[in-house]
């Protein structure tokens, strides 16, 4: 091999090194250039996603139900006529909040705002029958009864005192402050 | 039975703390009774009715679905009613032609069965809870939200009479004499009707709270009442008293593999007397089963299987056993032997 031939060969050795620098970098260029777009998508998604859970569900009512299919628990607005042993009951008014469902679907407990005059209550209930009701009214007069047949217990406050009584058999056992004499003359 | 008895209050104040092995502790372990399943309905089993001759039984549910079975041998004969609201009470003749079913939608169903055709009777306010078609298929009462019942005939579907209520006490529980001339109904205090005239002849006052079922023996004589204050009475009709004071006692769940009996009483939800009269059947949110001895009310077995609350019971003839419905979806059909 002559000299000149040696030159070309090496020229081109030193060409193709150069193209084959130009070709990695394009290569390393594209990769970042993808990376980075990949990574601002990941990004993107993401708080897109923080996004959709963020939104608020606008809803009359969520029932959620058992495997079995019996609804559970009930949030609406208003809730629903009372479910019990099977048989639907008229509610005694209109009202708004969260129920609490046994097994057999029968209503148990509730903590709502009635409609019209705007308490807020929360009760707990026997199958068929309430039995612990604490309450709050409007201005401000908060009271909670439990009872069961002829025994309770009532707890009451408002601006003007704090009371407490308690009753067996249907009879006052402890009451304060005690309950004011009758009235001289005064008839059954 | 084993296990230590507890007394009611505290089984349930350890119960309400969150320790419901306590209700076990406070009860006894108990074995299933043997039963034919019937299965078909999708939700709740609100009420159930042996149709005359003792061949089929209908029941209803809170699927919305008023079906038919072959009550020899259990099978889903075919939805009577079906696409609507829950249903609540079914109710059959003693002359196989008809039933009558009423629920939440307002809408009191009158299913012929001989003709294969169904009409929807409308027009009071709410819904009715209670709904009893007559021995003779004539007449369907229902109890209205307003407080009266409602009279209608069930060949026109027009209204023919109003017994006149309370205002606003409205009940559930409704049930025809044998002879179809009186028809009980009841909140708490039962009253007996005459339905010629419209007139309230009889009140029995005993209940304490909502009476859920009515059931007339098979000569008319007696009435028994199931009630939400966990008794069930039978009513001497002649004397207007009070003959027996049932209060079932023993609550059986299903936990942990085993059946356990918790020593408390639940509301009552259903009476029914056997053909002759002798034997009294009960059930309620205690989802026991229990057979009576109508005359003494001496318990004579106790039938435990259905794994939520029992709402409806009825005799099969000829001895074949009893039939029970449940919140749990199924109806059981139990042999008395």
């Amino acid at each position: 091999m002559d000299s000149a031939n040696i030159e070309t060969l090496t020229r081109s050795i030193e060409a193709l090194e150069r193209k084959c620098r130009r070709q990695t970098a394009w290569i390393l260029l594209i990769l970042v250039v993808a990376a980075s777009w990949g990574l601002r998508q990941t990004v993107f998604r993401t708080r897109a996603g923080d996004g959709e859970a963020g939104k608020i569900l606008r809803v009359r009512g969520l029932s959620v139900v058992d495997e079995k299919g019996t609804e559970r628990v009930f949030i609406g607005a208003p809730v629903r006529e009372p479910l019990m042993l099977g048989k639907r009951f008229p509610r005694g008014g209109a009202m708004s909040g969260i129920l609490l469902f046994d097994e057999d679907g029968t209503e148990r407990s509730g903590y709502c705002t009635t409609d019209g005059y705007p308490n807020v209550l929360f009760t707990l209930d026997a199958i068929g029958r309430q039995h612990a009701l604490f309450m709050a009214e409007p201005q401000g007069a908060t009271a909670l009864w439990i009872w069961n047949g002829a025994n309770s217990f009532k707890l009451g406050v408002d601006e003007e005192e704090a009371g407490l009584k308690i009753s067996a058999g249907g009879k006052t056992v402890f009451e304060a402050p005690a309950a004011a004499p009758a009235p001289k003359g005064a008839t059954k | 039975m084993s296990g230590t008895k507890r007394s009611p209050a505290t089984a349930l104040l350890l119960a309400g703390l969150g320790l419901l092995a306590t209700a076990r502790c406070g009860g006894w372990a108990v074995a299933e009774e043997a039963c034919d399943v019937w299965e078909g309905h999708t939700g709740g089993v609100t009420d159930l009715v042996v149709l005359s001759g003792g061949e089929q039984a209908a029941s209803c549910g809170l699927d919305g679905t008023v079906k038919l079975w072959d009550a020899r041998s259990g099978r889903f004969v075919k939805d009577l009613v079906s696409g609507g609201g829950e249903i609540f009470a079914v109710s059959a003749d003693a002359v196989g032609r008809r039933i009558a079913a009423t629920g939440y939608d307002g809408r009191i169903w009158i299913v012929d069965l001989k003709k294969n055709s169904k009409r929807a009777l409308s027009g009071f306010r709410g819904w009715s809870a209670g709904v009893a078609l007559s021995p003779d298929s004539r007449r369907v009462a229902a109890w209205s939200m307003d407080g009266d019942i409602w009279i209608y005939d069930a060949d026109s579907g027009g209204r023919v009479k109003t017994l006149k209520g309370q205002p606003k006490k409205w009940g559930m529980a409704l049930a025809w004499s044998p002879d179809g001339k009186t028809l009980a109904a009841a909140r708490s205090v039962i009253s007996l009707w005459d339905v010629e005239s419209g007139k309230a002849v009889k009140t029995l006052e005993g209940h304490q709270d909502f009476v859920r079922a009515l059931a007339f023996s098979p000569e008319g004589k007696r009435l028994a009442s199931a009630s939400m204050d966990k008794s069930v009475k039978v009513w001497n009709l002649f004397e207007g008293k009070e003959t027996l004071a049932l209060k079932p006692e023993g609550f059986a769940f299903y936990a942990d593999e085993e059946w356990v009996t918790a020593p408390i009483r639940l509301p009552a939800t259903a009476a029914a007397f056997s053909a002759d009269g002798k034997s009294l059947a009960t059930a309620g949110a205690d989802r026991i089963v229990r057979l009576w001895d109508a005359e003494t009310g001496i318990l004579k077995k106790e039938f435990k299987g259905h794994r939520r609350t029992v709402t409806a019971v009825a005799f099969l003839p000829d001895g074949r056993g009893l039939v029970s419905s449940s919140l749990d979806h199924t109806i059981r059909a139990w042999k008395m032997d």
